[in-house]
């Protein structure tokens, strides 16, 4: 895989040529200075705020609604049109290391036994361009929980800014092709930039004031899981929005339901959480998680709990948007030490220290 | 004399050693000034945790919802808007004023973290205070002044009532009011567009909405078991994400909380997606307020005008039909 070195001022030339040749998407603002992931026109408008920016990558793969298909009653049968998405090709640019990471966690949801047709089509048409970080953000934990920083799983093309130039690493055969028909005249890389690189990632994770110990984590999660004062007293502040879920680049849940009019509709599907509370309610009336705090505890055991024993990993990458996104600051890395505090036969701690 | 944080700690260990409440509902501080937490305690020394800065942003009144008589008395720390609330609801009957024992803390406004983030690098900030005029923000390097109309949070700054208006005990003395004639340059800005501009506005905004309902789930008046816009039978409006949907959801939320919302900040605060909320609800309020003499939570006994019918209303006193 090819290594090489383009000075900053050459990035938005690079990005020019990207988009000339199929669409780019990046954080861009709205016209009232609103980051989302939306169409670049200009290389200009890309803004790569420190940090993941506040809304997940997830959303360019699984948007927050979409429609499945259409359909029309004759009589007693019905017409129906599927609407796959389109299945040009594409370049996300600007993605966090963690968000890519992330996207790979969501693939073994999406793209397991039975892959869901319109998160693949999106995911095989696209290129995903990560930036390395080179400030945490204060809410920021991958340093302790995955080699986001250094590896960046997920992506197909790594830049790490080192001082003048980005050190780009192609890391797939998909990020290799875009880099090798769209880069002009590079320069290769020596060893020396890629030290530089190990040093960016390590100043970068050396920032980082949070940590998740994940040393024996799941078995931590499942023996607190009958505890109900614990998890009581985790989810005091939960207002029961959807936030922390939405905002998360893993959580990947999402509700059916149509839309019909006189036989005439559309089956869509949209981002649900097991914070609201009709998520797990059941035809019966009957709600296994009735109260917040099992709903709490239902996102903290998926995370690193049930998504362990299902897909082998923790659904959690540091990003750190639940706890910036959440009313009450409610932080995980925190619940993380009540529940080692708590192992230790401790009374569980209520501050965040 | 002991600063407010000693004080306010003082009190809540009073209270619960007397038996005379049950729960303090105050504020904690997390791994960063910035980051405060609702904070419950139920022990004197619970309350040891318990803090009072300018990033105290939570609405507590919110914490009441499903109080019972026989979960007995809960001290809650108000400051203005959040006594506003109290008076909201209990006017709305959904609140006894003697479930609750309120600690008043005067407010001089709080710390937008976003406008803070502009200017200093946050993960350096070790004290911020609010001084009158200015905030003072600390971090290693020393004190450094900033201008409070820079760093306040917008709702802050057009404060009418930062006093609580309710409560069982004061710590502090009164302050002035930032906003005593009710000034709003924002809202006068929307009030400015014409009503094609306006719509854009708001419709750009509203097709960022991603229906999280964390604007709903903060707000202490919306106190619905089930929200409008996540009702399922019968389903008002579809859970499918779209500019139209999102417009129909927020702007019946807005009418819903019109002469209800007291202006607490805290939907527009918590918007993952910076919708103008507080806009939204801010104009919703004059309009009410002109229409009606009302401003929600002055009065305990005076219910929302758009909750009650009155024949000597105005309009009808005065004969308007709108069916004309």
């Amino acid at each position: 895989m090819r290594t090489v070195l383009l000075t900053k001022p050459r990035l938005p030339a690079w990005l020019a040529r990207i988009r000339q040749r199929s669409r780019l998407i990046a954080p861009v603002p709205d016209a009232d200075g609103v980051l989302d992931w939306r169409e670049v026109e200009d290389p200009a408008q890309v803004v790569l705020p420190p940090g993941a920016p506040e809304l997940p990558l997830k959303k360019v793969f699984f948007p927050p609604s979409e429609t499945m298909l259409r359909y029309a009653y004759r009589g007693d049968r019905a017409a129906v049109t599927d609407t796959p998405p389109a299945l040009e090709p594409f370049v996300v640019f600007g993605v966090r290391p963690c968000d890519a990471l992330a996207q790979r966690i969501a693939d073994l949801v999406f793209l397991g036994d039975l892959p869901d047709p319109y998160y693949q089509a999106r995911r095989q048409a696209a290129t995903i361009i990560s930036v390395n970080c080179t400030e945490a953000l204060p809410e920021c934990f991958c340093a302790s929980l995955n080699n986001a920083l250094t590896e960046a799983p997920g992506s197909d093309l790594l830049l790490t800014p080192l001082n003048g130039d980005y050190l780009v690493e192609a890391l797939t055969a998909k990020g290799e092709a875009l880099l090798a028909e769209t880069a002009d005249d590079p320069t290769a890389a020596s060893e020396a930039d890629l030290a530089r690189k190990a040093e960016v990632a390590a100043q970068t994770a050396a920032q980082q004031t949070r940590q998740i110990d994940v040393e024996g984590l799941t078995e931590l999660v499942r023996a607190a899981y009958h505890d109900e004062e614990f998890w009581k007293k985790q989810a005091e502040a939960c207002v029961g929005c959807g936030v922390c879920t939405f905002l998360c680049p893993t959580c990947t849940c999402f509700d059916v339901r149509d839309d019909a009019v006189s036989g005439r509709g559309l089956r869509f599907r949209c981002w649900d959480t097991c914070q609201f509370a009709d998520f797990s309610k059941e035809a019966s009336g009957h709600d296994p998680r009735a109260q917040q705090w099992q709903r709490q505890r239902n996102r903290i055991c998926h995370k690193f709990w049930y998504s362990v024993d299902r897909c082998g990993v923790i659904s959690c990458v540091g990003c750190g948007r639940c706890l910036r996104g959440c009313a009450g600051h409610s932080d995980i890395a925190a619940a993380i030490e009540n529940l080692r505090a708590r192992a230790r036969e401790e009374k569980p701690v209520t501050a965040d220290e | 004399m002991p600063n407010q944080t000693d004080q306010l700690r003082e009190t809540c260990k009073r209270l619960l050693e007397s038996g005379e409440v049950k729960k303090v509902i105050g504020y904690r501080e997390g791994r960063a000034p910035y980051h405060v937490s609702p904070h419950f305690a139920e022990t004197p020394e619970e309350c040891d945790a318990l803090v009072l800065t300018p990033f105290c942003t939570q609405n507590l009144v919110r914490y009441l919802r499903g109080l019972k008589p026989e979960d007995g008395k809960v001290a809650v720390v108000v400051k203005g808007c959040d006594a506003r609330a109290v008076n909201a609801l209990i006017a709305e009957h959904q609140l006894t004023r003697e479930q609750v024992y309120l600690i008043g803390v005067p407010c001089q406004g709080l710390v937008d973290v976003d406008k803070l983030a502009k200017r200093v690098n946050l993960a350096q900030v070790q004290e911020v205070r609010v001084e009158g005029a200015q905030v003072v923000v600390r971090t290693a390097e020393g004190e450094q002044p900033f201008p409070a109309q820079d760093l306040l949070e917008d709702c802050c700054l057009v404060c009418e009532y930062p006093n609580p208006l309710v409560h069982d005990q004061m710590l502090g003395f009164e302050v002035a009011p930032r906003n005593p004639e009710g000034v709003d340059a924002e809202l006068e800005r929307i009030e400015a567009m014409s009503p094609e501009e306006r719509q854009e506005y708001f419709r750009r905004a509203f097709s960022r909405c991603i229906r999280c309902y964390a604007c709903v789930r903060t707000c202490p008046l919306c106190y619905c078991t089930t929200c409008f816009a996540q009702q399922n039978k019968p389903q008002w409006l579809p859970r499918s994400v779209g500019t139209d949907e999102n417009e129909m959801f927020q702007l019946g939320r807005a009418m819903h909380l019109a002469g209800r919302c007291v202006q607490c900040g805290g939907c527009d605060r918590v918007c993952p997606v910076n919708l103008p909320l507080r806009l939204l609800n801010a104009k919703m309020a004059r309009e009410i307020r002109e229409a009606f003499a009302h401003v929600s939570g002055l009065d305990a006994e005076k219910p929302p005008p758009l909750a009650t019918f009155d024949s000597q209303d105005r309009d009808i006193a005065e004969g308007n039909n709108y069916d004309r």
